[in-house]
């Protein structure tokens, strides 16, 4: 197996994955390569995937990788932003260079590393929302409480989060968001923490879509490595009342 | 006096004043020892002190015992009585000097040798001056009058064990030499004298004693909660107690991937909440915290150690809540090795099983003085409201 991509894609999603676990499971075919990773408490998920487009060169058969990727993150941390990377599997090695410098790593035995099942979930509501907005919502409501509560109705998506004395609100109305649909208002309060580390994390797009229910999960999808991948994002709800 | 100001700070003079008027009069119950010759000869039990006031300027130096009634770990002051242990730790003599942390000079060596040493060490120190006085903090035992030392000659040959030795000399990285110690059988109070005495790390200095106290407690919690991480679960819910020096101890341990939070009452009539009844709290999720935890300091360090220990022991993991209700019956701090050595002796006993934390905590919430203590709980808020992605995949 070699892979060759710019060091930046692969910043972006070891730093996604990093939100919710510190090992993970990559298969690599002949379509690109794909992550799925749920955090310890089950609360949140990941499914990542990312076409062979998106790499300078893509050269594997099937195989599956079980990476440590605080190993990763110490490597990215050796390379500069313009830097491209070449991974290649040699046995049980997994091995970066980057311009003079070889890391390699052994890998993670992929049958000690769980992947999670997928639920199917009906969303009634969507919102396409920049995710500059996005993250204003969030970093809003950081300070004051660990709950945020997110809603849709027809005319307008709502960010809003109250504390005991404060309490910030991010209203977009509908003419100003990409694309809404919604029949019947929904609403689901979701910890901030959760969601704060996920708009760090992200890096190449520009909008996220927002699905929701009422006191159910939300998805949410975005773009990864220039637009050349995917990423899903489930975040369980908090439900309010004794 | 600062009401809840007080119970935040212990002792770390946030008021202002140049001396805690609280620790001040809680010293005044601490029999006074008195030198009258200008030597003194006894054993290090072995132990040294290095304070934190003037860092990177600080008082450093061994304690030698002015009676031979020496403890050689906190561990063995645990269940005695009150009188008992001020017998055995106000009979220490401090005997410091203000030095920098960088700087190796004949006292400090003399100290690194006694905080090496495995045995007790006999010393014979020659007495400068005579300050009087006892010494009490939150997380180092009490101590006896501190004198400042002219020459400090070590009787003994101190047993210095080689893989101390060996760690020492081959500049080990602190962390790394603490948890290889630790698995060799080397007690934390060792640890965290050798710590303070500055001989462990690459760039060696001392370590105030009360910063090497935390420090240890949180480095080897983090090489074994590393391993705890890949256990499985414990299935139910399980209530431990235990009471000692007035400090009454609840923990739960619950099912789930570890999260750990602790809180603590501050009675009226306790020391540091003379005035009203006080509730504090510190909690940190799976990932662990990055700041210091403020509210409650040491302890929560010393329980979490204390609880991490048995989970890896047991090989199993658990979200852990510790209540600790401090009683006026607390009058004099003596260390956070009470929070540790409480919190491992409640473990060791044979726990109260419950289907859910709720009724756990409702059995008791009967034991305890404060009512509904556990309404600002975060693990108790996640547990009742935060679903799992699980919750929504259809059960066939």
């Amino acid at each position: 197996m070699r892979l060759k991509m710019d060091i930046k894609d692969l910043k972006e999603i070891t730093n996604l994955l990093l939100t919710l676990v510190s090992e993970a499971k990559f298969e690599v075919n002949g379509d690109g390569l794909s992550v799925k990773a749920v955090d310890p408490a089950h609360v949140a998920m990941i499914v990542i995937n990312v076409s062979r487009d998106a790499f300078l060169e893509f050269d594997t058969e099937e195989e599956e990788l079980g990476v440590d990727l605080d190993k990763v993150r110490d490597i990215l941390k050796l390379a500069s932003s313009g830097d491209i990377v070449e991974i290649s599997k040699d046995g049980n090695k997994l091995t970066f260079l980057i311009g003079n410098l070889t890391r390699s790593m052994p890998l993670i035995d992929t049958s000690a590393l769980s992947v999670p099942k997928v639920p199917n979930l009906v969303l009634p509501a969507k919102v396409v929302i920049p995710l500059k907005e996005f993250e204003h919502g969030i970093k809003a409501a950081e300070s004051i409480s660990d709950n945020i509560t997110l809603r849709i109705t027809p005319t307008e998506f709502e960010m809003y989060t109250q504390g005991d004395e404060d309490e910030a609100r991010l209203n977009i109305p509908r003419d100003m968001l990409k694309d809404l649909s919604c029949e019947e208002p929904v609403k689901s309060m979701y910890p901030v923490d959760y969601l704060v580390k996920l708009v760090k994390a992200i890096d190449s797009a520009d909008s996220v879509t927002i699905y929701m229910g009422t006191d159910y999960p939300i998805k949410l999808e975005f773009e990864v490595t220039g637009g050349k991948g995917k990423a899903e994002y489930l975040l369980a709800p908090r439900i309010e009342g004794e | 006096m600062f009401g809840e100001l007080c119970v935040k700070c212990k002792g770390r003079l946030w008021c202002g004043l140049p001396k805690c008027p609280i620790l001040e009069s809680a010293k005044n119950t601490i029999p006074k020892l008195k030198i009258y010759s200008d030597s003194l000869f006894g054993p290090s039990p072995p132990s040294v002190f290095v304070g934190r006031f003037g860092y990177p300027n600080v008082y450093a130096g061994p304690l030698i015992s002015e009676n031979d009634k020496i403890f050689r770990s906190t561990s063995e002051l645990y269940g005695k009585s009150l009188s008992e242990i001020l017998t055995s730790t106000s009979s220490l003599v401090r005997a410091s000097k203000r030095v920098n942390v960088r700087r190796v000079d004949k006292l400090v060596e003399k100290s690194q040798e006694i905080a090496m040493s495995a045995k007790s060490v006999d010393t014979e120190i020659w007495i400068e001056k005579f300050y009087g006085g006892a010494s009490i903090d939150d997380f180092f035992h009490p101590t006896g009058p501190r004198v400042e030392p002219r020459k400090i000659d070590i009787v003994d040959n101190p047993s210095i064990p080689k893989r101390v030795d060996m760690v020492v000399e081959e500049r080990l990285k602190a962390e790394i030499a603490i948890r290889e110690l630790y698995k060799l059988g080397y007690n934390v109070d060792y640890l965290q004298r050798i710590m303070a005495s500055g001989v462990l790390g690459k760039d060696k200095k001392l370590v105030p004693t009360r910063w090497s106290i935390t420090a240890v407690d949180d480095i080897l919690f983090k090489g074994l909660i590393r391993e705890v991480k890949r256990f499985d679960t414990i299935d139910k819910v399980e209530y431990y107690s235990e009471n000692f020096m007035g400090n009454e101890f609840h923990i739960f341990l619950i099912p789930g991937t570890w999260e750990y939070e602790m809180l603590e009452s501050w009675l009226k009539g306790a020391i540091y909440s003379p005035e009203q009844d006080i509730v504090a709290e510190d909690y940190e999720p799976y990932e662990g915290r990055r700041d210091y935890a403020d509210n409650i300091t040491g302890a929560y360090y010393a329980a979490r150690l204390a609880i991490v220990e048995n989970l890896k022991n047991r090989r199993r993991q658990a979200k852990a809540l510790v209540y600790r209700e401090i009683t006026p019956e607390y009058k004099l701090p003596l260390g956070v090795w009470v929070i540790r050595e409480s919190v491992r002796h409640a473990l060791l006993k044979t726990p109260l099983y419950f289907e859910n934390l709720e009724s756990a905590l409702k059995y008791a919430e009967e034991k305890a003085h404060i009512k509904n203590w556990y309404k600002g709980s975060k693990i108790l808020y996640n547990l009742k409201h935060q679903k799992r992605l699980d919750d929504f995949i259809p059960h066939i």
